[in-house]
């Protein structure tokens, strides 16, 4: 990708495809999720997933998976008024840049 | 050949000086990821992740940032911009970052897309975030904040500053908050909660008399203006009656002082006639004063109030924002 994905914008990837599953989702799976919609390197989400968690905007709980435990992670009511947030940041955004490719009629 | 034990044993090494919640943490993801690819991916996993040093500086990089700027956001914030970030990957970022406020990143960032070299091509968006965000001069500290966090999470609480500043929300007390209500995880993580509770409690009582003093002070101040602005008017009021009570004396005056004197008693109505006009004048001086000045003055005094408890209420609202 030509652009630059920002850390506001990490978060906001990570929260919304994390919310996608109800029951919440693990690194792994997350990880390539991520990496099917942006370029990020394999070890940038782990940072992003525990500050998330420290932050309140995911919770954690583990399941036992093949004889392990695998942590997943689900989005929280704090997390999701985060992510709405971020949303409504982004189509305000996203709709200037659009008006500005499109002539620069009605940026504002 | 490295291989995923070899990995952990070398990322856990690595992360020695962190608290051990946070190395097991880190560990516990690790390994899992490492089950979830699957041994068939093992070695696909090991290419890109990088070298363990390289996991565990992004680690330490995204830790240190959310311990960093839990109290005194500005204060570590020029911490973050100007000490550990260049330090860890500004030297590959600086020939850009020059760049970058300075609308050439459209060329640059083209040319990155087209050789595709994947981490590198990520300044156009910075640079383009900062000056959004901070305005032309600020916008290539705000890029190379950016950047490193394009790489390791680090300029997070930067960019969200800038961010924040623009959309309005922010505070270092609302990262606080979640600080003390960390719950999720085992004792540990509270006793961090702990600290940081007690940090805040110190902070508190350290700038409990700075706030006292201050208020005090702005009590006085404004108690001074007020009085002497009611000195002013009392001043004025008695000034304007004196002006009266003399210009109808004359006038009345004058008129007994005609009939022995009758220069001086003209002279005597003239003045009185004078200060009556004075008088006048200090009427509609006075309506004006009360029916444009003070209500005008009211006006500007109530919106900078508004303006007062609008920017304070952003400032909560960034606190509650601030994740």
């Amino acid at each position: 990708m030509v652009f630059n994905t920002g850390a506001a914008l990490l978060d906001a990837i990570v929260l919304a495809v994390v919310s996608w599953t109800k029951d919440g989702t693990y690194g792994y799976k997350i990880t390539r999720e991520v990496q099917q919609l942006i370029d990020v390197s394999e070890s940038t989400l782990y940072p992003v997933l525990r500050r998330l968690q420290k932050d309140e905007c995911l919770e954690i709980y583990d399941r036992a998976i093949d004889g392990r435990n695998r942590r997943y992670y689900k989005i929280t009511a704090k997390g999701d008024a985060q992510l709405n947030l971020y949303k409504a940041e982004w189509f305000r955004y996203s709709r200037k840049i659009t008006a500005i490719f499109e002539g620069g009629q009605n940026v504002g | 050949m490295l291989d995923k034990q070899n990995f952990l044993n070398r990322l856990q090494a690595e992360l020695a000086d962190l608290t051990s919640e946070e190395r097991r943490e880190a560990l516990e993801y690790y390994e899992e990821y490492f089950a979830d690819a699957g041994e068939e991916n093992e070695a696909d996993v090991l290419i890109s992740l990088g070298s363990p040093e390289q996991v565990a500086e992004q680690i330490k990089a995204g830790l240190h940032k959310a311990d960093e700027g839990m109290f005194t956001e500005n204060g570590y914030r020029e911490k973050a911009e100007h000490g550990n970030l260049p330090e860890i990957y500004g030297k590959r970022e600086e020939s850009r970052d020059g760049s970058a406020g300075q609308g050439e990143e459209r060329s640059d960032a083209q040319d990155r897309g087209g050789c595709g070299g994947g981490a590198q091509n990520r300044n156009g968006y910075a640079g383009f975030d900062g000056t959004q965000n901070q305005g032309g001069p600020a916008g290539q500290s705000g890029a190379q904040s950016q950047n490193g966090y394009a790489y390791q999470n680090n300029g997070y609480r930067n960019q969200t500053g800038g961010y924040r500043q623009n959309g309005g929300r922010q505070s270092a007390h609302g990262q606080n908050q979640y600080g003390c209500q960390g719950q999720q995880a085992g004792e540990k993580k509270n006793k961090m909660s702990g600290g940081t509770l007690a940090l805040l409690i110190i902070f508190g009582i350290f700038l409990l008399p700075v706030a006292v003093g201050l208020g005090i002070g702005a009590f006085g101040i404004i108690l001074g203006i007020l009085g002497t602005i009611f000195g002013v008017i009392v001043t004025f009021l008695v000034v304007v009656v004196a002006l009266l009570v003399l210009g109808i004396t004359l006038f009345a005056g004058g008129f007994p002082i005609l009939f022995y004197n009758p220069f001086g008693g003209i002279l005597c109505i003239a003045t009185g006639c004078i200060f009556i006009a004075l008088f006048l004048l200090c009427l509609a001086l006075l309506v004006a004063i009360c029916g444009k000045f003070f209500p005008w003055l009211i006006r500007e005094v109530e919106s900078f109030g508004k303006y007062l408890s609008r920017k304070w209420s952003e400032r909560k609202q960034k606190g509650g924002r601030t994740v």
